[in-house]
């Protein structure tokens, strides 16, 4: 009592005024029993206009007020009556209790654990009574783990069932009257779509005498601004243009929901209902827990949306309509029992009970009864009904935020029913059409087709590590076995050089533009190698960095832009060219050096100059370099970024990607070679420190051409 | 040669301006403080030490500190051995002849366990040597214990590790303790060390802190995120060797050398930037204190007037005869109120109006106030003798010839606790409701199970709000703290 007291005193609609009771004919009347609602509520609302506008009246269902608008209905009334026949009953505004008597399981702001209603009724219509029953879905703010239900792996579960709930939301927070002057203009009109807001709120008392009824059902966009919510979501407009929001965030459903309904087989608890992620239900029912079940996308016409499928069985008769469900428990039932001669034919054990494996075997039996009762030809059909599913959101951090998840080769089956007899024929939902069904033995299923794709950082296309591994691995290995030779022969070639001089061949811009480059290629490899294996390398987080990827490449293409502009300008170009004549020979003579010549201590044979810092080597792999990788990978990288949100490129990726990280091999490799020959220098620095100060040591005498 | 310097200087500047821009994309911005990492502790054996057996715990003490030359000196600074804490400094109001308020302050001189009343066995003048068994000294049975004999303080309570070693009257050990094997055993307090003290505060175990209790001898991960799941010791918080930091809220008038939360953790440590918006007003340990006393009971009610009757029938958690009347809870919700870190106290000698509720201490703040958060407390209720005359609380003699737990008998007992406290008794007494708020730090539970936003936010929330001196729910005013 005192609770409810609480809850009456805490929940009131601030500010009620006192009323007094009217019967039928619109006279005041002291007896509750006389009292007619609509008329004492008439007394100031529109009662005419709220039922007209009615959403639950629309959908047939009888409710009057205090159904809504009150905990105990017309003794609340009743028990705040003084004796002048004034009511100071602060009335309820509608309570997520009163549309948990309907709707489903609601527990919100309770000491009370979450538990399922001892009875539960499946209604067929299709409509939103006993949502729970029908996906699952539980609105509290209880964690799991602390609710009262026996569910798989509770104890991880620390999350609420509702993060809305949690946050302090109820059932009106998102289904409101749309007149409410404090809800108006929160649900944006299509025809308003440059408004963000419609401030024409109505007057707050024309809202209290004239209250719509036709409830609202706010979206989540009109709280929540799904772009600047998903910062860092690879895909972000592809992914928000097609996937609703609870398809992410409703990962999983702990609430029984139904897979079979089977009104063709009545039980005395009413018709047989199978659970979709309960477990087994043998031994005593305390011993029974559900499961996590996801739930099931599919394209609603606009976006892959969550739904379950709930599976319906029934007798229908010679014309395909349905046999009346009075009928059938008339066959299986009476006073609320087996008839003795349904227990006589099905009970093959002789225990007194119908298990399920006798239930299945009803049909036949069934039929000929059904017969008797005059129905022709009965036979059953079977439709799937498919119910959205729009709460039990979950805040992102439980939320699978894993590409693989969806984006992969494997197939989950959604089962439609475990025990389907072969001949029945399964009628489909329209968000299903077009899928196709199959049967396996007595089973029923869908394969729930995951979207394939070339995941970045996610998937790996190995064909492409492999072979830029291998070149990498030969290119180690080659300078590392010629590393080894140049020390094993260091002593011969000791003083081999008769002149030497310092030459400043690397200007302060050809520095600079050098070390930026150096500074963006490293950054990219190690953030590149991050994203090609995802979070199996654990230093930067994923998005980080496909961030500095993104940064580093285009400081690395103005880098480049700036420096084929200077170069150009200054004609330094033309270094980077091979003269055409006597190249081969060139080319070979410089190899000749680097397998030979180097260990000996042999003069290089076309040392640096002012004029000439390259040597044909040199000057044919960065040739190579400039004008097919640098070029393949900066339009592969591009292609990456422009198609990565595009739904008809998306398919492309599987290509691009791979070479791009092809590409980015032959860098690594580059890096590595590069690095070596650094110390191939007079000294083991001199090159290093020629890429610093820009003073190297050169072959030769003295020329007097020091341009410093 | 100089401008070539300069050359390569702007080279690397450059190369150097990028690291930056790297890492911070790459960790944006986000300082999080990780707690340290908890000493794996490991203490030198001291089995070989001592061979001879020790005739008097003094005697343990010496030989200790042959060793340990600071010890003792160390922890006679505390409020461990002196059972004082710092100045109270009470702010007055005086109200002038025209009509006017001047605000002052009065040095009320050192207080602590030694000298202010409590909610509980009330008044430690004259119960010393009951009182004192939880005294880390030897001796202290009156009031002319010695407080500079370093010989007199008790090393073993602390250190000993083999369990048998237990403090009785004045603090003594209690007949036939091995010394010897105590003093061998010695290493760092562990958790019962502190417990056998702290579990057992008010008389009895979980009696008086609400998160003090022996579950946490071995600890629940549910219940307690630090000693349960880390299995973390008390003087991992409780740091500075001898010079421990941490000082107890209820019976402290400030926090200097205290401990916080922000000692380890970092000030916006949550990822939602709504949950650090609320640490500004909001101690850490509303949210993450769910439940107190969780897995033991603990005191809430304690009425002495009920003493004394032989008829009933004696119950640990319902009545005594000795001590009277009592309610226990378990897991219990907190009470919430602002506090600074500071408390105010009720001194021997206050006047109180007998006809309402006299707070034996009270948490300083209020919104609004500097300083001042929300926090969680548990709350003690008990009905304490007073001078009907005289009007202030009397603290009884409750131990001894004299005391009530000998011959039950209020007027001997009241008038031998006065004469101990020098203050005058009247000769009539009753009883009046006193109140003590122990503000909450231990029993941290894990994050999954703190609180969320409808456990305050919401018609059934655990937040009286108007009590905390807000207009509603600031949920509903705009989010205004």
């Amino acid at each position: 009592m005192i609770q409810y007291l609480i809850l009456l005193s805490a929940n009131a609609l601030a500010g009620h005024p006192t009323f007094e009771l009217f019967d039928e004919n619109g006279e005041k009347t002291l007896l509750s029993e006389n009292v007619s609602v609509s008329k004492t509520c008439a007394a100031c609302h529109d009662v005419d206009f709220i039922e007209s506008t009615s959403s639950h009246k629309a959908a047939g269902v009888d409710v009057g007020c205090l159904d809504c608008h009150s905990s105990n209905g017309i003794e609340d009334l009743k028990s705040h009556m003084d004796e002048a026949g004034f009511v100071n009953c602060q009335m309820l505004s509608a309570s997520s209790e009163r549309c948990a008597d309907c709707h489903g399981v609601v527990n919100v702001h309770s000491e009370q654990k979450v538990v399922l209603p001892s009875h539960i009724v499946f209604s067929s219509d299709g409509s939103e009574v006993d949502r729970s029953l029908k996906t699952g879905e539980i609105f509290s703010d209880q964690r799991i783990s602390n609710s009262g239900l026996n569910i798989a792996n509770k104890d991880s579960l620390s999350r609420s069932w509702n993060v809305h709930a949690e946050r302090g939301l109820d059932c009106t927070s998102c289904h409101f009257s749309p007149n409410n002057p404090a809800q108006v203009g929160v649900i944006r009109k299509d025809d308003l779509e440059h408004l963000k807001r419609d401030p024409r709120a109505g007057k707050i008392h024309d809202y209290l005498e004239r209250p719509v009824h036709d409830l609202a059902s706010a979206t989540c966009e009109n709280c929540h601004d799904s772009v600047a919510a998903h910062p860092d979501m690879p895909a972000r407009s592809l992914h928000l243009a097609s996937l609703a929001c609870q398809s992410c965030h409703v990962p999983e459903l702990y609430g029984p929901a139904a897979q079979v309904i089977d009104n063709t087989v009545i039980t005395p608890n009413g018709p047989r209902i199978e659970i979709r992620n309960l477990s087994s239900q043998e031994g005593a029912p305390s011993t029974w827990y559900l499961a996590g079940y996801k739930p099931f996308l599919a394209d609603n016409g606009e976006k892959l949306a969550p739904y379950n499928f709930v599976t319906e069985l029934q007798w229908v008769d010679k014309g395909q309509n349905p046999v009346g469900i009075d009928l059938v428990e008339k066959a299986w039932l009476i006073d609320g029992n087996y008839r003795q001669d349904v227990l006589k034919a099905l009970d093959l054990d002789s225990n007194g009970k119908l298990s399920d494996d006798e239930l299945e075997k009803s049909h036949e039996f069934i039929k000929g009864k059904l017969r008797d009762l005059g129905v022709e030809d009965p036979e059953i059909s079977a439709f799937v009904n498919a119910f959205p599913i729009v709460h039990g959101v979950v805040e992102g951090d439980w939320v699978d935020g894993k590409c693989e998840s969806c984006h992969t080769s494997t197939k989950e089956n959604i089962i439609l029913a475990n025990s389907m007899p072969s001949d029945v024929n399964v009628v489909l939902p329209e968000v299903l059409k077009g899928q196709a069904l199959i049967r396996e033995g007595k089973s029923v299923f869908l394969a729930q087709a995951n979207s394939e794709r070339y995941i970045l950082g996610s998937q790996l296309n190995t064909w492409s590590d492999k072979v830029g591994f291998s070149l990498f691995l030969m290119s180690s290995f080659g300078i590392f076995g010629h590393g080894a030779i140049r020390f094993a022969t260091r002593k011969k070639r000791q003083s081999s050089h008769e002149s030497v001089h310092k030459e400043y061949l690397y200007t302060a811009y050809e520095r600079l533009w050098h070390w930026v480059m150096v500074a963006s290629v490293l950054v990219l490899i190690v953030t590149g190698l991050h994203i090609h294996f995802g979070d199996k390398l654990p230093f930067i987080p994923f998005s980080s960095a496909v961030s500095i990827h993104n940064l580093m490449a285009a400081i690395m293409l103005i880098n480049a832009v700036f420096a084929l502009f200077y170069h150009l300008a200054t004609k330094e170009i033309t270094q980077f060219i091979p003269a055409g004549s006597g190249l081969i020979k060139r080319l070979i003579a410089q190899a000749r050096f680097y397998m030979h010549g180097i260990f000996m201590g042999g003069a290089h044979p076309y040392p640096k100059n002012r004029d000439s810092k390259l040597n044909p080597l040199q000057q044919l792999t960065y040739l190579a370099l400039l004008n097919v990788l640098f070029p393949a990978q900066v339009i592969t990288g591009i292609l990456l970024l422009a198609l990565g949100s595009k739904e008809e490129a998306i398919g492309s990726m599987a290509i691009i990607a791979p070479i791009h990280n092809l590409v980015s091999w032959f860098f690594i490799t580059f890096v590595v070679v590069h690095v070596y020959l650094i110390t191939t220098g007079h000294t083991l620095t001199s090159n290093l420190k020629a890429m610093i100060d820009g003073w190297d040591i050169v072959d030769g005498p003295e020329t007097g051409k020091s341009n410093e | 040669m100089f401008g070539k310097l300069k050359k390569v200087k702007q080279g690397w500047l450059i190369l150097i301006a990028f690291l930056p821009i790297s890492l911070g994309i790459g960790f944006g911005g986000k300082s999080n403080k990780k707690p340290p990492k908890i000493p794996n502790r490991v203490h030198v054996s001291h089995s070989s030490f001592f061979e001879e057996p020790f005739e008097t715990p003094q005697a343990v003490t010496k030989a200790c500190l042959e060793c340990h030359e600071e010890s003792a000196s160390e922890i006679m600074a505390t409020a461990h051995w002196t059972w004082l804490g710092q100045d109270y400094v009470r702010k007055t109001g005086t109200i002038e002849e025209d009509g006017s308020i001047t605000l002052g302050e009065v040095n009320l001189g050192p207080q602590g366990k030694k000298n202010l009343l409590n909610n509980f066995c009330i008044g430690i003048t004259g119960n010393e040597a009951k009182c004192t068994s939880c005294h880390i000294g030897y001796g202290w049975k009156d009031a002319d214990f010695d407080f500079k004999d370093e010989s007199a303080v008790d090393c073993l309570i602390c250190h000993d590790q083999t369990g048998q070693y237990r403090k009785g009257s004045a603090g003594m050990p209690t007949p036939n303790t091995d010394l010897l094997a105590a003093a061998k055993s010695v290493s760092y307090p562990n958790r019962d060390n502190c417990g056998v003290c702290h579990y057992n505060g008010g008389g009895g175990m979980g009696v008086k802190h609400g998160d003090l209790d022996s579950s946490l001898a071995h600890p629940f991960s549910e219940d307690d995120v630090h000693m349960g799941e880390q299995n973390m010791l008390c003087i991992d918080c409780h740091t500075g060797g001898h010079k421990f930091k941490g000082r107890s809220f209820a019976m402290s008038s400030n926090h200097e050398g205290g401990i916080d939360c922000l000692d380890c953790h970092d000030t916006s440590p949550h990822e939602d930037v709504r949950l650090n918006q609320h640490t500004d007003v909001v101690a850490c340990q509303t949210c993450h204190i769910p439940a107190f006393a969780t897995k033991e009971p603990t005191k809430l009610t304690w009425d002495w007037s009920k003493a004394g009757d032989p008829d009933r029938k004696e119950d640990y958690f319902e009545y005594l005869k000795i001590k009277g009347e009592f309610t226990y809870g378990q897991n219990m919700v907190p009470t919430y109120d602002w506090f600074n870190y500071e408390m105010d106290h009720y001194i021997l000698g206050d006047p109180i109006d007998e006809t309402i509720v006299t707070d034996i201490n009270n948490p300083r703040g209020g919104r609004g106030l500097e300083g001042s958060k929300i926090w969680p407390f548990k709350v003690h209720i008990a009905q304490q003798p007073y001078d009907t005359v005289y009007k202030y609380l009397l603290p009884p003699m409750t131990s001894g010839k004299n005391g009530y737990w000998h011959n039950f008998d209020w007027g001997i007992a009241l008038k031998a606790g006065a004469e101990a406290s020098n203050i005058v008794f009247s000769g009539s007494y009753g009883f009046t409701e006193t109140v003590m708020y122990w503000p909450l730090s231990h029993l941290v539970a894990p994050s999954e199970k703190s609180l969320q936003c409808v456990d305050c936010h919401s018609e059934q929330g655990r937040l009286d709000w108007k009590a905390l001196g807000y207009p509603t729910d600031p949920i509903n005013m705009g989010g205004g703290l």
